[in-house]
């Protein structure tokens, strides 16, 4: 169900935020459009600290709160203007720079990209895997709680025990999404479409940041279109790492842009406490790396230390710690360390204290340090694998869901080429002339990226969890791409074949190799999770069934799935106090019990599954007892009366009204 | 003219930078040798010392050291798991 209002509202909040921090820089753009698309940009990254600040110090984050903020200094700018009549029109004229053509161009591919990640994202009433349910809970409880804290329950045992994307994870991914879900009734709908307006609009972010970065928007807008076409860029997966990539390219604009205003610093500090506040460490680190990467090449290429720089990304860092150190506070350095590496590094500094005197210390302090750089080098996760060439040089249809792979033929060609000619054609004046300083950082980039991909391969890891660096990889490997086709076409020019035929050509290469890939991929049906146990279109007669109903209400599914029933769009709340306990003992409740906590708390529908309900129950109570205890619940909850059978799917599932 | 402007960490940067390129090109080349039967022993084998028998078992973890090793996960006779190549 699409929500209007709440598209206008998203762009209103990131416009007034962005244009808020261009005031502080005195940014005006020459180019018609564009000082709109940065402040949208800069907007969009101002929102994660921002929200976490609120959050901070008990604001409620609402959506009415996060409005107000953005358009406080736009309605004082534009009074201000009013009341020293200058406020005018802005003279428009159909002559168009090359600039503006190349921003219209950016605005395209952007437009392109949100079509195929809409189009995918919405060929299946589910959300995909396992990932996107769990952001629905955040989302849901940020919506109607408006607070990014965990709730504090009585018998709470453990961390994460309801919200596992939200405390200790970094709320910004939900607080976005929930906040967004205040004004659009349908999460199923706000998490889907945004989602993959964002990472489109990362596209346009794209451009704008190349644009300054190799000063020149021509060359911004190619590697803008290979960007878009290669397959390992982003797909319409719903997780954090879709908002915390497309950060990075308005915190590496702010950063770029402190050369010639240092206020920018400010910006800069922002938009990289934004990133440390989207996504749990792993990207964060990436990509500060890569700041760095940027900040040491540019301090040698400039013969003096970036300390203005590096100040923002340390500032942004520590501004961070708004959020890292509440929860060092609430969980304990010890809780903290173990909820990212397991027992390991807190045992083994353990086990160094208890050990020889002499070394306790030292040791203790060595083996902490090693197993933390071990932890956030590892080259395991998931989905992360040694990778082929193959793996490189095809782009593949049938692809890894949440991060595909592959970059294609005539696209990794192209990088090879790039990397080849800017070696030999700029050598020294790499590390020595500042026009080619971008160049310089992108190739350390890739280098930093392809080594992290191959982290499995090669003698020793340098970044975490490989298959999540194939998306970072993307950004060098579309700029490299890039002056690789810019050679092809000089080249073409030496033997009289127009630029304009072999640029046609390539792009022909690159879609027809990359794009067609990452386009079947991305709207292609995807499976989803493993709670569905019947057949492959079970979810889709949940959809059916779900999609029927009201938004937003309030059904119990007897299995404990209820992430199913908020992803949905539909609503149930997990965390209020008592719903876990008696979901822990559910089978030895009986149907009056039942019906009385269902009716107490407003709950409409009860949905029983007896292959979900069997999976889920099981492990509590060994299989015969699960059988024997659900036939026993289900004949008492049939013959009670209390329920009232109004929808039902054979062999998968049976609605009841709540009477 | 163009070598006298650059100073020492400009040409440790160049030489650094262009280290990292040939160590990438040699690992890569290293990594291709890998692309066998072996290969795909010593993943598994690394994946149970770290973690131990249960987990590198799982067909995922399996999925992934065959086909990091350019294979296809197949079942044998008793149903466990082993790499075909083609």
């Amino acid at each position: 169900m699409i929500s209007w209002i709440t598209i206008v509202l998203f762009f209103v909040y990131c416009w007034g935020l962005g244009f808020s921090a261009l005031s502080v820089v005195h940014k005006k753009t020459e180019v018609r459009l564009e000082g709109f698309f940065v402040a949208i940009a800069l907007g969009l990254g101002i929102f994660p600290i921002l929200a976490v600040l609120l959050n901070f110090v008990h604001i409620p984050l609402d959506w009415k709160i996060f409005l107000s903020l953005s358009l406080i200094w736009p309605i004082v700018v534009f009074g201000r203007k009013l009341y020293a009549k200058e406020l005018a029109m802005p003279k428009f004229s159909f002559s168009f720079t090359k600039a503006e053509l190349m921003l219209c161009g950016a605005v395209v591919i952007m437009l392109l990209s949100l079509f195929m990640y809409t189009k995918g994202a919405f060929a299946y009433p589910y959300l995909e895997d396992e990932d996107p349910w769990g952001h629905s809970i955040g989302a849901k409880y940020v919506a109607l709680e408006k607070s990014a804290y965990d709730p504090v329950l009585s018998g709470q045992t453990k961390m994460d025990w309801v919200l596992s994307y939200i405390d200790p994870y970094p709320p910004a991914y939900d607080v976005l999404m929930g906040v967004l879900h205040q004004t659009s009734p349908d999460l199923n709908w706000t998490m889907k479409f945004f989602n993959a307006l964002i990472i489109s609009l990362g596209v346009l972010f794209f451009y704008l940041f190349a644009k300054e970065f190799a000063g020149d928007s021509g060359k911004a807008l190619l590697a803008t279109f290979l960007l878009a076409m290669i397959p390992s860029y982003l797909s319409h997966f719903i997780w954090a790492h879709s908002y915390v990539v497309t950060l990075f390219f308005p915190a590496m604009y702010a950063l770029w842009m402190i050369k010639s205003d240092s206020r920018w610093v400010w910006v800069g500090v922002i938009l990289v406490a934004s990133i440390w506040v989207t996504q749990n460490i792993e990207e964060p680190i990436k990509l500060t790396t890569m700041m760095l990467l940027f900040v040491m090449v540019a301090s040698v290429v400039r013969k003096q230390f970036l300390k203005k720089e590096f100040a923002a990304i340390c500032g942004g860092v520590v501004l961070s710690l708004v959020w890292w150190g509440m929860m060092v506070y609430k969980y304990g350095v010890k809780g903290m360390i173990q909820y990212y590496t397991g027992e390991r590094i807190v045992s083994s500094a353990s086990s160094s204290v208890v050990g020889s005197v002499s070394t306790s210390f030292m040791s203790s302090l060595s083996s902490k340090i090693y197993a933390v750089w071990v932890s956030i080098t590892s080259s395991g996760g998931s989905g992360s694998r040694a990778y082929s060439f193959s793996d490189f040089f095809y782009a593949k249809s049938a692809n890894a869901i949440n991060n595909p792979i592959g970059i294609g033929i005539v696209l990794s060609l192209l990088v090879l080429v790039g990397l080849v000619w800017v070696l030999w054609r700029y050598r020294k004046s790499l590390t020595s002339h500042e026009e080619n300083l971008w160049l310089c950082v992108t190739l350390f980039w890739l280098v930093y990226t392809f080594w992290g991909v191959n982290g499995q391969t090669f003698p020793f890891s340098i970044a975490r969890g490989p298959f999540r660096i194939w998306m970072l990889m993307a950004i060098p490997a579309a700029l490299v791409a890039m002056e690789g086709t810019y050679f092809l076409m000089n080249m073409g020019k030496k033997f009289k074949v127009p630029a304009i035929l072999v640029l046609s050509f390539i792009m022909f290469g690159v879609v027809m190799t990359s794009g067609v890939a990452k386009f079947e991929h991305n709207t292609t049906i995807w499976p989803t999770s493993g709670t569905f146990t019947a057949s492959a279109q079970e979810p889709w007669e949940y959809g059916a069934w779900f999609a029927s109903i009201p938004p937003n209400t309030n059904v119990f599914l007897y299995a404990p799935r209820d992430k199913t029933v908020i992803g949905f769009g539909a609503n149930s709340c997990v965390w209020c106090e008592g719903f876990a306990e008696f979901r822990e003992n559910i089978l030895e409740r009986t149907a009056i019990e039942l019906h009385t906590f269902l009716s107490q708390r407003h709950y409409e529908y009860l949905v029983l599954n007896q292959g979900m309900d069997y999976k889920y129950m099981r492990g509590k109570y060994g299989d015969e007892k699960t059988k024997a205890l659900l036939e026993q619940r289900y004949k008492e909850i049939f013959n009670s009366g209390l329920f009232q059978p109004v929808y039902q799917k054979e062999n998968m599932f049976i609605v009841f009204k709540v009477k | 003219m163009e070598q006298s402007q650059i100073n020492l960490p400009q040409q440790v940067l160049f030489y650094v930078l262009c280290g990292l390129v040939a160590l990438m090109v040699m690992f890569s080349f290293m990594a291709s040798l890998d692309k066998n039967f072996s290969g795909y022993e010593k993943c598994v084998q690394k994946k149970c010392e770290r973690k131990g028998e249960a987990f590198c078992q799982k067909a995922r973890e399996q999925q992934n050291c065959c086909a990091g090793a350019g294979g296809q996960l197949a079942q044998d006779n008793k149903g466990k798991f082993t790499c075909v190549f083609s």
